[in-house]
């Protein structure tokens, strides 16, 4: 086994060295980061979901086994985080008007949103008007390149059904996209 | 291929995700039905405006905020009597010792070997007729230190470095028995140090060391390249029994540059 692979590193964690996990976050900070945010969260709500991640990354180590890939555990983890801070929001959930809100967050990101173009926009609009289940999905695929496999061990499905309800949600994300774009024509 | 058929695949057809040959029938359905191929180019401009959405980038305070929670949670895991008493006895007299005779032994066969070594111009003609790494790298393995210390010295006039020679050198830096042949393998992944791979492989190699040598002059890459993710591993060093006075100061210093 490579010793520097995420998952030789992992298992290097579980068993006490932890300070080894500065090596695992530097690796995934970002992409968690992205997921959190791409999910909805501000900027600043994504940094702490990554951190609460990491946290629980450390306290639950001794469950990580030999037969788990670690980018599916972080992020099965990283899920936990969010589902655990959405429904902390009384299930208002970071929809549409969230998306809004983190536009707001500083004068930086407001021009950067300014000079986002129509169509990147509209598309934020589409994935917000997703479910959270489906965005996530999106989310996974697309932004994370994540295979099925992992994708299934995720969000707990089998590969067969990661794939068709992945289809499924790119499906209603083109109708929602398209209609949007139709409704300002 | 149906038109039934073809919808049943048209994600998986736009994402790339079909067999040569599954692709191929569905490229002979929209050759037949060019009304489905404006479906499909709408359906790849939505995954390219996907692909270039904007995430920005995570602060910093991020990085430092989660390095003083980890160096926290360090802190708050005491080892047990068992783990103590442990490290007491396989760390201190019974690996020295072992250690010792491992040097010894070393010595004499380094010794022997120099009696019949080559010329030095000759591994120098070897390493600089031939760029190509693969023998460079046999070199690296060779038994005289002398001639790991040459093809390193070539290494080190590489202006790239392949993931091959990267691997070779960490193999070098993280088992060589040679003190010279280790500080000499982490003085030729320097100019490569930029890359995160090697960043991270360094922040290994720390925690691998036990050369006071090669511990401080590894601080002082990591200090340089600012590798604020080596001090939980620092710390981790600078608390273990064994570690050499001067070395500890070394690594001391260096953690509080890099958490300034």
């Amino acid at each position: 086994m490579d010793p520097l692979s995420d998952h030789a590193l992992m298992l290097q964690v579980s068993e006490g060295k932890t300070e080894t996990l500065g090596l695992l976050y530097e690796r995934y900070k970002r992409r968690l980061f992205g997921f959190f945010y791409q999910l909805g969260c501000d900027r600043q709500q994504s940094e702490d979901l990554v951190q609460e991640t990491f946290m629980r990354v450390l306290r639950y180590r001794k469950t990580y086994t030999n037969d788990k890939n670690f980018m599916a555990w972080l992020f099965h983890i990283g899920r936990n985080v969010f589902n655990t801070h959405y429904s902390k929001q009384n299930r208002q959930g970071p929809q549409v008007e969230l998306a809004d809100n983190r536009m707001e967050f500083g004068a930086a990101e407001v021009e950067l949103a300014f000079d986002r173009s129509h169509n990147t926009r509209q598309l934020e609009k589409a994935l917000n008007s997703l479910t959270l289940e489906n965005k996530e999905l999106i989310v996974l695929n697309k932004f994370k390149e994540m295979r099925y496999k992992e994708i299934a061990e995720v969000v707990g499905c089998t590969e067969g059904a990661a794939r068709t309800r992945t289809h499924r949600a790119l499906q209603k994300l083109k109708t929602i996209f398209f209609e949007l774009e139709k409704s300002e024509r | 291929m149906t038109e039934k058929e073809f919808l049943e695949v048209r994600e998986a057809y736009v994402l790339g995700e079909l067999s040569a040959s599954e692709n191929q029938a569905c490229n002979s359905f929209l050759e037949r039905h060019p009304q489905h191929q404006e479906e499909v180019d709408r359906y790849a401009r939505l995954l390219d405006r996907l692909n270039e959405m904007e995430i920005p980038e995570p602060s910093s305070q991020m990085d430092e905020r989660f390095y003083a929670a980890l160096r926290k949670e360090q802190s708050e895991v005491k080892p047990s009597i068992w783990q103590r008493l442990e490290t007491f006895v396989y760390q201190s007299w019974v690996k020295q010792l072992a250690f010792g005779l491992v040097v010894l032994v070393a010595g004499f066969l380094l010794g022997k070997q120099y009696e019949t070594m080559p010329s030095a111009d000759l591994v120098q003609q070897q390493t600089e007729s031939n760029a190509d790494h693969s023998q460079m790298l046999a070199l690296l393995e060779d038994d005289m230190a002398s001639n790991r210390l040459a093809a390193l010295e070539a290494i080190g006039r590489l202006q790239k470095a392949d993931a091959i020679v990267v691997k070779a050198l960490f193999t070098t830096l993280n088992n060589d028995s040679n003190t010279n042949v280790r500080l000499a393998a982490l003085e030729a992944l320097m100019p490569f140090a930029h890359k995160p791979e090697v960043r991270e492989g360094l922040v290994y190699a720390m925690a691998s060391q036990e050369d006071a040598m090669v511990q401080i002059s590894l601080a002082e890459t990591l200090l340089q390249i600012q590798a604020k993710e080596a001090v939980p591993v620092l710390q981790d060093i600078i608390r273990s029994d064994h570690i050499n006075a001067v070395a500890k100061e070394k690594m001391e210093e260096t953690v509080a540059q890099l958490v300034m």
